[in-house]
């Protein structure tokens, strides 16, 4: 397996591999790569008799296999896409084995696939005769570095409370994240400098986020802050129900990792055992430190309450919800 | 020419005209003034706000034959086109009605010729998320890599259905609800261009009638117009949406919260004889009710009540007087009293005696004060502690029993140092022990540990020795001795000095408390066994069966 760099540095050199697989679960770098392969092979940008394109749910290993087959009409070479490879048939990808053994020297034949099954004969015949390259996505912690980066190449700054906000709205996805970034960029225009202001204006938010800065809005009694992202929530089409039992599921992982921590257990055990992610423990723990055990047997029976009239009494679930987190806010003062 | 519903004939032709969606317009004319333009968009909001027709402006925009401009002019062959909905390059779908996989093929052949006289080829897909997911794969594959002169703006309520990979190679801009103010400000310009007279008030009525949608609000415009003509009156727009006046709402609130059990009654009637349902009325009145508690809780409400400043005064007016633990009641009360209306066979009744329940309900505050009082006494009961007096503060037995005198107590570990301490006086009957409890119910868990374990050696004011055992000495070190001399001063209510000494387990020491408990644990447990032993049927039992005593356990007070 080849790393992308070594793709690329094939690329630049004009070397272009005659069977290559590209393969990981980041759709917007594979996209980039196959936008590379396609203008290293095909000598101008648009060329519809040399870009063959095939969705391997859709199409059988003849047709690609006449298309591999068939020379290039005036230009050097041509290019074969497959897409979702992983999806294709077994059976037809034995058939395209043949051909791996013996490719047309003028045709780059580019596979496309989420991840590959090495378990499979075709793959593993593929790795000896041609060139398979993975795209990791990107690492959670490595998001931050990744747009202030980005932002950098334009020229553009942002501040750090804006970056820690970005980064907590947008989810790990290139694709989403460039989309923003984008977004972000138009919508301050003229300005190089990114500030908190804009990103609340324009960045989308998850809804996990929205969630989240409820539970913490709640359990930092900050009662203006949870009224609107409750509202919010709500206005979004999320029914007052599904909220209630985010808003459950937040304060049952505060009152777990609290207790573990009132037992002195080590941070990473009390991710583990909690079912938290480590980053997020923090968080958790200084909200949770405002509640005693008693507040939190409390806090349940309110949740209950809250539940049943919910679910039985056909009074307004979105008054119902926002009583509630009126009544957990002020626990919290307490 | 027939007549045209306002809501169409005002839609917003340019992005200056997009009300409440600033974030929206700003984005979309810098990103084609810098020629940045993301290929595929998704508008998401609620209904009304301005999805379709900022959709319309933007393809407006890119296809002007002024070239692709912030302002549209409006006039050249394709902004007619497209503002009558009839562009041949810019295609209007309706997600709900073109569900499946083959009208998203169709497109996808369309999607190869070039536009055929405009800039870009441009696919409005309304309802976006109505599409079947087949439709779905198909359209993503397209989406993947769109020639260079197509966009496509995909228009939802609910994007929570769209799935997460057609989501993540659009550019998502969510459409806000607008704000009353904003509404209202364009009701205005559009009422005084049509020529129609009506006042802020029922103007506000309208707006809030449309719920942050605009063309909800234009609709009920509409109607309004069509009921009253040229010539508007605040009670005709309150007859014609069957709303509760405000008066009377602002009336009964105020009857409640001033305990008026007989005015609140009188308003109820009223509310019938108008021919209100009483369930809109008690909605009405959670609303209100609703708005009272944020006004209370949050300085700035902002965005969360929906209220024009004048109707914002008058609340706040009569929400200052009222406790929050009151408003909060009310509201619980009133959201329940909605819920049972419903199933009620008698609403009046129903309504009226939940009217008369709020008014005559005793303050919260007295409640919890009450509560607050009774568990600091249970825990200085506890500790030992003489209860505070509280004859000092209600000479001969108060005649006005529902004002809450008493301030509220500090917080326990915290504060209230020495206006706690006692006079010097008492400090004959103070003990070791009463110390000990002392520094429990302070909450100092390390230093009451300690002292458990520890002997007084000699307790004469100021100074006060204390013996520790050896393996307990070492914690003995400094801030701990300040510890003990700091708690120890407020309890005696004088200076004391703290000393604290080594002593071995055979030395003639008093007893720690630790072992003092511990003796008397034995001690109980021998004077069980006698008593046991004693007892007559035990006696029998053992004559009879022969046998030994293993264990002796109580079973309760009575029976030792």
């Amino acid at each position: 397996m080849a790393t992308p760099e070594e793709l690329y540095r094939l690329l630049d050199s004009s070397r272009i591999p005659p069977l290559l697989l590209l393969c990981g679960q980041e759709p917007f770098l594979i996209q980039q790569a196959v936008r590379a392969v396609r203008s290293a092979v095909l000598a101008s940008e648009k060329d519809d008799f040399n870009d063959q394109q095939f969705h391997a749910k859709e199409t059988t290993a003849d047709q690609v296999l006449e298309a591999v087959l068939t020379l290039p009409v005036f230009a050097e070479r041509k290019l074969v896409t497959v897409k979702d490879v992983h999806q294709m048939p077994a059976a037809e990808m034995e058939r395209l084995s043949g051909y791996l053994d013996n490719p047309v020297a003028e045709t780059c034949l580019l596979l496309v696939a989420e991840k590959i099954d090495n378990r499979r004969k075709f793959f593993q015949h593929f790795k000896k005769c041609g060139l398979i390259v993975e795209f990791k996505p990107l690492a959670e912690k490595s998001i931050p570095d990744y747009v202030r980066r980005s932002l950098d190449r334009l020229d553009i700054r942002i501040s750090a409370d804006a970056l820690a906000l970005f980064c907590s709205m947008v989810g790990p996805g290139l694709h989403e994240i460039h989309a923003e970034l984008d977004k972000l960029i138009s919508y301050i225009g003229e300005a190089t400098l990114i500030d908190v202001k804009d990103v609340q204006a324009v960045v989308s938010r998850g809804r996990a986020e929205n969630v989240f800065a409820l539970g913490r809005a709640v359990g930092q009694g900050n009662a203006e802050r949870a009224l609107s992202l409750a509202t919010g929530l709500c206005a979004g089409g999320e029914p007052p129900l599904l909220v209630l039992s985010l808003l459950v599921r937040h304060f049952r992982q505060l009152w777990k990792t609290r207790e573990l921590q009132v037992q002195n257990y080590y941070a990473k055990d009390i991710a583990r055992l909690a079912g938290v992610p480590i980053f997020a423990l923090d968080g958790l723990l200084q909200q949770a430190k405002r509640f005693s055990r008693k507040d939190f047997v409390a806090i349940y029976g309110l949740f209950l309450e809250a539940d049943l009239a919910m679910k039985s009494s056909g009074a307004d679930a979105e008054a119902l919800l926002e009583s509630l987190v009126l009544k957990l806010v002020r626990r919290s003062w307490q | 020419m027939s007549y045209l519903v306002l809501a169409r004939k005002w839609r917003p032709q340019l992005f200056e005209d997009l009300v409440g969606q600033e974030h929206v317009a700003q984005t979309l004319k810098n990103a084609i003034s810098a020629d940045r333009v993301h290929h595929a968009f998704l508008f998401t909001g609620a209904r009304g706000v301005g999805k379709t027709s900022a959709a319309r402006i933007f393809a407006k925009a890119l296809n002007c034959q002024e070239g692709p401009t912030t302002t549209p002019c409006g006039v050249c062959p394709s902004c007619v086109e497209i503002t009558n909905g009839q562009g041949i390059d810019v295609l209007e779908i309706d997600g709900a009605s073109n569900t499946g996989v083959d009208d998203i093929r169709e497109l996808r052949e369309n999607i190869r010729y070039l536009p055929s006289r405009s800039r870009y080829k441009i696919f409005i897909i309304d309802e976006v998320h109505m599409l079947s997911i087949n439709a779905f794969n198909a359209l993503l594959k397209t989406l993947e890599e769109p020639p260079e002169h197509a966009k496509f703006i995909f228009a939802t309520t609910e994007p929570h259905k769209i799935p997460v990979t057609i989501l993540s190679r659009c550019q998502r801009f969510d459409f806000r609800k607008i704000g009353l103010t904003s509404v209202q400000e364009r009701l205005r310009f559009i009422v005084d261009r049509e020529g129609v007279e009506i006042s802020d008030r029922s103007l506000v009525l309208v707006a809030r009638n449309g719920g942050g949608s605009m063309r909800d609000a234009l609709s009920t415009l509409d109607q309004v117009i069509a009921f009253c003509g040229e010539q508007v009156a605040e009670d005709e727009v309150q007859g014609l949406l069957g709303l509760v006046s405000r008066r009377l709402l602002i009336e009964t609130l105020e009857a409640v919260l001033e305990r008026n059990a007989q005015l609140a009654l009188t308003l109820a009637q009223k509310v019938d004889e108008h021919g209100h349902s009483f369930r809109r009325f008690c909605r009405q009145l959670v609303e209100l009710a609703r708005a009272l508690v944020i006004l209370k809780v949050v300085d700035q409400p902002g965005e969360l009540v929906d209220l024009s400043e004048a109707e914002l005064q008058e609340l706040r007016a009569l929400a200052a007087p009222a406790a929050l633990e009151d408003l909060h009641r009310l509201l619980e009360i009133l959201v329940r009293t909605e819920a049972e209306l419903a199933t009620s066979h008698d609403q009046r009744l129903t309504m009226e005696m939940v009217l008369v329940r709020l008014a005559g309900l005793p303050s919260g505050i007295d409640i919890a004060t009450l509560i607050d009082r009774m568990e600091s006494l249970e825990r200085k009961l506890a500790s030992g502690m003489p209860a505070r007096p509280s004859g000092h503060e209600r000479p001969g037995g108060s005649d006005r029993p529902e004002r809450p005198p008493l301030p509220d107590l500090p917080p326990p570990g915290g504060g209230g140092k020495k206006s706690e301490a006692l006079p010097v006086a008492d400090a004959a009957d103070k003990t070791w022990a009463g110390l000990v409890a002392y520094v429990g119910s302070r909450r100092r868990p390390r230093v009451l540990a300690l002292l458990e374990q520890s002997s007084p050696l000699q307790l004469e004011l100021p100074r006060l020795r204390i013996g520790l055992p050896k393996k307990f000495h070492y914690l003995a070190d400094a801030d701990m001795r300040q510890a003990i001399q700091d708690l120890a001063t407020d309890y005696f209510a004088t200076e004391v000095r703290v000393e604290i000494e080594q002593v071995n387990g055979g030395e003639n020491a008093p007893l720690s408390l630790h072992e003092e408990r511990v003796r008397k644990e034995s001690d109980r447990e021998k004077k069980l066994r006698q008593n046991a032993l004693e007892h007559p049927l035990v006696k029998s039992a053992l004559d009879i069966f022969g046998g030994d005593i293993e264990t002796i356990r109580a079973i309760d007070k009575g029976f030792v």
